[in-house]
């Protein structure tokens, strides 16, 4: 073959190839990190592509940190793709502030009005008042407890006190269980217990460590981090270099986790019955006289400004991800809770826990991980991760003081 | 080139002639156009020109979703000096160079040494190269669970000192790059050690034996004919690894795992972490463009050095 | 020291000396090579050792204590494959690394027979641009790649990966191969240019096949390469349909971590499979390679 013949059918080629990758562009796509979720967000595409008449397909990409990098690239480059989960809080602010994602107002008054959901929910994915995402997953962070190591420790009842939670945990070393399951895997996890502690001692410092109010060495921090390091002392926690985040709970070696109740689906295919195996219980807080406050996860579903002027009829594929069947979807194939007032919680963990919720009423919080700056977010996980790792009080002071320098700078150079 | 002989023909046909041959090399420089252009094209717009982009992105204010078009002078450049992490990824870095360079050459020389006159050396041979062929993501899977702290090492110095032992060894600051430099010289001690054995063959017999019948001892015939014989390998050895020093980053991804300060393992992690995990991405561009500078500074350095010796040995 | 060289005795009692020290030497060498090669396999050994067991037993037994079947081995095969989507991964990157190498080579042969065959005016400055390509570290390249896809629209392709690939593996290859074409004698295309044969046809039919040694040496090399990627795989190509295997293997670490060690290493097995049988099958052209990596 001569040499021209071959460089054209060499460009005829690379051409078709082009037009077929670039063709996949054209399709309309939610995207989303959260694979285990795989099935329910495939049944949300599905829902949606109906609803709307434009085909929607799932698009995953995994771990959290390439999602942020691909759709940071994305808008940049003009690119939004239509769908996509995203965080709240200050994650979901700084998204906002690019103006790549659409004002959803419409859509949650007509939710409301049809009570769907609550105007408390809205507050959730809202930036300076008004509602940019619909939610995915609402999640109440709570203490799961092994039911089977709590009757061999003679727990009767789980404790409402941070004095009983204590007392527990020394009747669950005697058992010889370890009271907490508490790893610091997967580069975000060592952000639960500081938060927690800081919480328990101070609910405003808790907000305030976000908004520059309070210093990350003030002195609730400083109680937080005494408390921690005594907890570590008495061996309350379980070695945080563990990889599998679920194994000492899961193999009974631990009796309780402090994590999102989204959780409890995973536990269930790990072979544990929710309700029957394992319950939940509000985490006391750590000062009697601080009122009870509850941690809440929200996850978002935003919409691309851009797609939804383009395509008015993406406005119904919204509609029908809020709506009662979206919900009950993902409830029964992941079993994911979006908050939907109308659908069946997915089990009986997520029904307990609202029922919790709606009878302690505990003054409701966005998690730090929202919270929080994203610029500086994975610096400061990082030196929880170190404090976890050598839980001295030195190593304290050091972490909190080099945390607090983090914070600083940020807040200075804005 | 046209030929004396002709220097009897007419000017007319000379004239012809040489216009003819201009034509032919025209001609052929034409069809090596066509040749080249398929790898300069891809090298021009997938290796050149993201070097200049990525020098142009340093300047701007990037990071997460904006900033993409706002200039910033010199402030990434600055930032380096001022935060902690970038001298702690270059105090790191540099002890990687070291310690990739001296390491597999230091134990690499000792085998070639050792093999040198062995039967089964064939074999050996491709039992050390074995794991650079595997992909440093392997090697590193396996050997985090060497180093996991109820992991391999320690579970056979708990069988010798008879007590529980689960030190963390890619958990603590100060063990955790000389662990992960240990796996590369595993993985590495291999080629070099093949290199040299190469180098080795090359050097001429005669002089070592005559030394040897003059009496000088081994470390003497060591020092002054082998050294001197190998340099010119030793130097591709040392080129080699340098590159890999300062850019190695899957193995200590993959080992270093939850890590704490594993932003600071090296420069080439810090500037991934900085872009792809933290969205700084201007940042993480002004790293890339220091890291860059340093290796063809060094590389070039070390070329100079390596021809220099070449001369000096011919 | 004066020696009489030419007396017997003396070069008698020289050969002796030599073969002593030579049959001892091998001797006292023996038994360091021994420890050294044992410790040195002991990675390989843990490999061996845990892909035959379960989650459960590798948890109670110690990681260096043999399993008590070959049985898991299988099980451990099927989660690893369905969780990590080995099969499409290796799938990828077996085509990743046959068909970029393959291009890559065949760019660089081209483009090293233009250089060194062909009167091409300022060869070396061509060569020159095209040898800057490997100067840079790869980090220089990642995020303007990132960007530059994302434009396009090519981030997540499979075709967008194959490009990367291509244009990594282009200079080195010409590099060498560029030597080796000047060491053909000239004669050989000036007898088919004299015929008549096309520039194509000189290259295709005289040159390469001169040349056969060194280009699948190369080949074998740039595959190597590919297969193992994994930093650019990780961020042009993350998605499950087209991702490397090696960013497959990664996303077993940790993640999902109810799996034990015994799967993900047995992952790291069968994503070093292809590779480790093209060395044994073809380690000739390895080493080759190397010394082709020397010059």
């Amino acid at each position: 073959m001569s040499l021209l013949k071959t460089m054209t059918a060499l460009g005829v080629a690379s051409a078709a190839l082009f037009s077929v990758s670039g063709s996949f562009a054209a399709d309309l796509s939610i995207y989303s990190d959260k694979t285990p979720w795989n099935a329910g967000m495939t049944g949300l595409a599905d829902a949606a592509s109906k609803a709307s008449g434009a085909t929607i397909k799932l698009q995953e990409i995994t771990p959290t940190d390439k999602y942020q990098a691909f759709m940071q690239t994305s808008i940049a480059s003009n690119n939004v793709p239509a769908f996509f989960t995203w965080w709240n809080g200050n994650q979901l602010s700084d998204l906002v502030a690019t103006g790549a994602v659409a004002d959803l107002s419409s859509y949650w008054d007509q939710a409301i009005k049809d009570g769907n959901f609550s105007a408390t929910q809205k507050d959730l994915v809202s930036v300076d008042g008004k509602p940019y995402g619909i939610l995915l997953n609402v999640a109440n962070w709570v203490v799961f407890y092994n039911t089977k190591d709590f009757a061999k420790a003679g727990i009767a009842a789980p404790p409402t006190t941070w004095a009983e939670l204590m007392a527990d945990c020394d009747k669950l070393k005697a058992a010889g269980f370890t009271p907490f399951n508490a790893p610091a895997s997967g580069g975000w996890m060592p952000f639960i217990w500081f938060s927690q502690l800081v919480l328990g001692t101070s609910p405003d410092a808790f907000v305030g460590l976000t908004s520059n109010k309070a210093a990350y060495d003030g002195p609730e921090v400083h109680k937080a981090f005494a408390l921690w390091a005594d907890m570590y002392k008495k061996g309350y926690f379980t070695d945080p270099r563990e990889q599998d985040d679920s194994k000492f709970f899961a193999d009974g070696s631990a009796a309780m986790f402090l994590i999102g109740d989204w959780h409890s689906g995973q536990f269930a295919t790990m072979g544990m019955k929710p309700g029957v195996d394992f319950k939940t219980f509000l985490m006391p807080s750590v000062t009697p006289d601080v009122p009870q406050s509850i941690i809440v996860e929200a996850s978002p579903i935003v919409v691309s400004k851009a797609a939804l002027a383009a395509n008015a009829d993406l406005g119904k594929a919204v509609t029908a991800m809020m709506g009662v069947d979206g919900a009950n979807q993902l409830g029964s194939s992941v079993q994911a809770y979006d908050g939907n007032l109308k659908a069946t919680p997915p089990n009986d963990i997520i029904k307990a826990d609202n029922d919790l919720v709606a009878a302690a009423k505990p003054r409701a919080l966005v998690r730090w991980w929202e919270a929080v700056p994203s610029q500086i977010q994975g610096d400061l996980v990082a030196e929880m991760g170190k404090f976890m790792l050598t839980p001295t009080p030195d190593n304290g002071e050091k972490v909190m003081t080099d945390m607090q320098k983090i914070n600083a700078d940020y807040w200075a150079s804005k | 080139m046209v030929n004396p002989a002709s220097a009897m023909l007419s000017p007319e046909i000379l004239k012809d002639a040489r216009a003819r041959e201009r034509r032919v090399a025209w001609r052929q420089t034409r069809i090596a156009w066509l040749f080249i252009a398929p790898a300069v094209f891809m090298v021009s717009a997938f290796l050149l020109a993201p070097v200049v982009v990525n020098v142009i992105l340093s300047f701007t204010k990037w990071q997460k979703f904006t900033g993409l078009d706002k200039f910033a002078g010199f402030s990434n450049y600055q930032r380096l000096f001022a935060v902690p992490y970038f001298s702690e990824a270059l105090t790191n870095t540099a002890f990687w160079v070291v310690g990739a360079v001296v390491l597999p050459l230091a134990v690499g020389l000792a085998l070639a040494l050792l093999l040198r006159n062995i039967p089964f050396q064939e074999t050996l041979k491709s039992l050390y190269f074995l794991p650079k062929v595997l992909a440093p993501t392997a090697v590193g899977a396996i050997w985090y669970y060497v180093y996991a702290p109820h992991g391999v090492i320690n579970s056979i110095v708990s069988t010798v000192t008879g007590q529980k032992f689960d030190f963390g060894w890619i958990y603590d600051d100060n063990t955790v790059t000389p662990s992960v430099i240990v796996t590369f010289v595993w993985q590495t001690v291999g080629i070099t050690m093949v290199l040299l054995l190469l180098g080795l063959a090359a050097i001429p017999r005669d002089p070592i034996e005559a030394a040897r019948v003059d009496g000088a001892s081994s470390g003497q015939i060591f020092r002054h004919i082998i050294w001197p014989l190998l340099l010119p390998t030793v130097l591709v050895v040392t080129i080699l690894n340098v590159a890999a020093g300062f850019t190695t980053f899957d193995l200590l991804w993959v080992m270093a795992g939850d890590y704490p300060g594993k932003r600071t393992l090296s420069l080439a992690v810090y500037m991934y972490y900085e872009s792809f995990s933290n969205g700084g991405w201007a940042y993480g561009s002004a790293v890339a463009v220091v890291l860059g500078a340093m290796v063809i500074a060094v590389s070039a350095g070390l070329a100079v050095l390596q021809s220099r010796v070449e001369k000096r040995i011919r | 020291m004066a020696v009489d060289i030419t007396d017997p005795q003396f070069i008698k009692s020289l050969i002796d000396k030599e073969k002593l020290s030579q049959r001892s030497g091998v001797r006292w060498l023996l038994v360091p090579i021994i420890v050294v090669t044992l410790a040195y396999l002991t990675p390989f050994y843990y490999l061996f050792v845990t892909i035959f067991k379960t989650t459960p037993e590798y948890a109670q037994k110690g990681v260096l204590e043999l399993p008590s079947s070959l049985a898991p081995f299988l099980d451990n095969v099927a989660q690893a494959w369905n969780i990590a989507h080995l099969g499409a991964a290796g799938f990828d990157s077996f085509t990743y690394a046959l068909i970029g190498g393959a291009i890559a080579v065949a760019f660089a042969a081209a483009a090293a027979y233009g250089m060194t065959r062909l009167n091409l005016i300022g060869a070396n400055g061509w060569f020159m641009l095209i040898f800057t390509g490997t100067l840079f570290p790869f980090q220089m390249y990642l995020v303007p790649l990132l960007f530059g896809y994302q434009r396009l629209g090519i981030i997540n392709t499979w075709f967008g990966m194959l490009l990367v690939y291509v244009a990594i593996c282009i200079p080195f290859p010409l590099l060498v191969l560029r030597n080796s074409f000047s060491g053909i004698s000239k004669e050989i295309d000036e007898a088919a240019r004299i015929e008549g044969a096309s520039e194509w046809r000189v290259f295709t039919s005289m040159i390469v096949p001169n040349a056969i040694g060194p280009l699948i040496a190369l080949f074998l090399l740039q595959f190597t390469f590919i297969w193992n990627d994994l930093l650019f795989s990780s961020i042009l190509a993350n998605g499950i349909e087209v991702r490397s295997i090696m960013v497959a293997l990664q996303s077993l670490q940790g993640t999902y971590s109810t799996l034990g060690p015994n799967v993900v290493i047995t992952a790291t097995l069968i994503s070093s499979v292809p590779t480790v049988v093209l060395f044994v099958i073809l380690r000739k052209y390895f080493m080759a390679g190397l010394q082709l990596g020397t010059k």
